[in-house]
């Protein structure tokens, strides 16, 4: 308890000043720093193109910096993996074994259907769907406020991110990429407030909305009246919102009644690496400023 | 030359006009064996004097990097800045200015992709009433009054930022979350508190307030 009492800043006792005055903050300065901060906020619920363009400039400034000052972080949360690791290793053999054997047969079975599909494919004269490729990065930051649940990425323009694209770690869907510059990208995480991602909902794949709420378990919106939810049942996007892929695993339900909450698969509070899936989508021009085929030529049989 | 004196010579007038370097010279006498030690000195205020802005700069960018502890936890993580705001406003106000504090929270909310000025307006409001606790309160007195001081001021600062953070996006936020980091918040501020008076030490008050 000294060691509260006692204070080396005592100056009430020793240290106070010969005039008795104590220097203070500047007043006049506070306040004018007040009214930007006010003024900021305003432009930033208008989402100023200078606040957007402020945003960029910094993170591609400062996202080398941060990849360097993150190492510590990233060191004792590897740290800490290797502890767990060590202290879990036998029941996580035996539990891989297991996962193995049944992957295997998993692994069989998909190989049966996938030539099955190619075979019935081939009689419909189908187009085969592409198959993805990605680049995977580092997660450098994070913000986590009352309304923001996004990562920053040692990724950008410079290595083919664009606005939209996919983000998933080796557990399911993450989050999508919102913001990009050189070389650095923020990714809207599948939690946040302002994430909503069309969805198929169990093995009858109606479609729903999942909506983030900033904390907390996402929730699923906009099902239709007669789904029948069960508790574990799979959820993964639908496609829909012309940006996503169909098909990425978003989780499970996790509670059922009027606001049934969703159970990420990725573990959004502890990313590391994730991967960035690269997929052309119609909508993905219009998340990177261009416009809509239709739209453009709409505009350009306007014009004399 | 008397060493009253010789501290306010032309060769530190920056720490003299900042208060820095009075009577802290007063063992030594004059001549050019003295300039090492000065130098010394010199360097020592220095680095006292820069240290609140040092410390705020580096609790804004320990708060941003990804920790991967539980959400209200990291939510709490720029309140670490909020309390060493507190603490160098209730103890050295004259020291940390308000561009520095402001700077960190525009840091902040530009990292954490926050609206704009949040953070900002946050810390300058922990600014203020760490300095208003401060004179009125004898708050930087002793650790049970500073802690105490920052656990009535920070429940106020974190209602008023959700407040501003539901205005932002008219609807209703958890408040709940709210709650957990704030405790959190002042469950950590003692450690920091202590942290923070062994780096800056008793020569840190007495540089600030030019004591004799």
């Amino acid at each position: 308890m000294s060691l509260l009492r006692h204070d080396g800043f005592t100056r009430r006792q020793r240290h106070e000043p010969a005039s008795g005055r104590r220097a203070q903050v500047g007043g006049a300065l506070l306040v004018i720093l007040g009214f930007a901060s006010v003024a900021l906020l305003v432009l930033s619920k208008a989402e100023h193109h200078a606040v957007r363009a402020l945003r960029t400039e910094t993170i591609e400034a400062i996202t080398p910096l941060l990849g360097v000052l993150s190492q510590p972080a990233a060191y004792i949360e590897r740290l800490r993996r290797n502890l767990d690791t060590y202290r879990d290793v036998l029941a996580e053999l035996e539990r891989t074994k297991q996962e193995k054997q049944r992957l295997e047969q998993w692994q069989w079975r998909a190989r049966q259907l996938e030539a099955e599909i190619d075979q019935l494919r081939k009689l419909l004269n189908g187009v085969k769907d592409r198959g993805f490729t990605f680049a995977t990065a580092r997660v450098v930051a994070e913000g986590r406020g009352p309304f923001t649940r996004s990562v920053l990425l040692n990724v950008g323009a410079s290595q083919g991110i664009r606005n939209g694209f996919a983000v998933v770690d080796s557990n399911g869907f993450v989050g999508r990429v919102v913001e990009t510059s050189a070389n650095a990208a923020r990714v809207l995480l599948l939690a946040d407030f302002n994430s909503r991602i069309p969805v198929l909902v169990g093995s009858s794949a109606e479609r729903a909305i999942v909506r983030g709420k900033g904390s907390g378990r996402p929730v699923l919106e906009f099902l239709p009246g007669s789904t029948e939810l069960k508790v574990g049942d799979a959820i993964v996007t639908s496609g829909q919102d012309g940006l996503l892929p169909k098909g990425l695993r978003i989780g499970r339900v996790a509670s059922t009644g009027p606001s049934p909450q969703v159970e990420p698969s990725a573990q959004l509070a502890a990313l590391d690496f994730v991967s960035i899936l690269f997929f052309e989508a119609p909508g993905l021009e219009l998340a990177n400023g261009g416009l809509l085929p239709r739209q453009a030529e709409a505009i350009a049989s306007s014009k004399p | 030359m008397p060493a009253s004196q010789f501290s306010r010579t032309s060769q530190l007038p920056t720490l003299s006009t900042m208060g820095l370097a009075r009577g802290q010279h007063g063992s030594h006498g004059t001549g050019s064996d003295l300039q090492s030690p000065r130098r010394r000195q010199a360097a020592r205020l220095w680095s006292l004097a820069l240290l609140p802005a040092l410390t705020v700069l580096v609790t804004a960018a320990i708060s941003v990097m990804p920790w991967r502890v539980p959400g209200f936890v990291a939510f709490g993580l720029p309140f670490l800045t909020l309390g060493t705001v507190f603490f160098w406003a209730e103890r050295r106000p004259s020291q940390l200015l308000g561009l520095v504090v402001f700077s960190a929270g525009l840091m902040t909310d530009l990292v954490t992709d926050g609206p704009l000025g949040y953070w900002a307006l946050l810390f300058l409001i922990g600014l203020a009433l760490g300095d208003f606790t401060g004179r009125h309160w004898a708050g930087g007195s002793n650790m049970h009054q500073s802690w105490l001081g920052f656990a009535l001021c920070l429940p106020l600062v974190a209602g008023f930022g959700w407040a501003i953070a539901s205005l932002y996006y008219l609807t209703l936020l958890d408040l709940q979350l709210i709650l957990y980091a704030t405790a959190a918040g002042i469950t950590g501020y003692l450690p920091l508190a202590l942290a923070l008076r062994s780096l800056g030490g008793e020569a840190g008050m007495m540089a600030a307030n030019g004591v004799d």
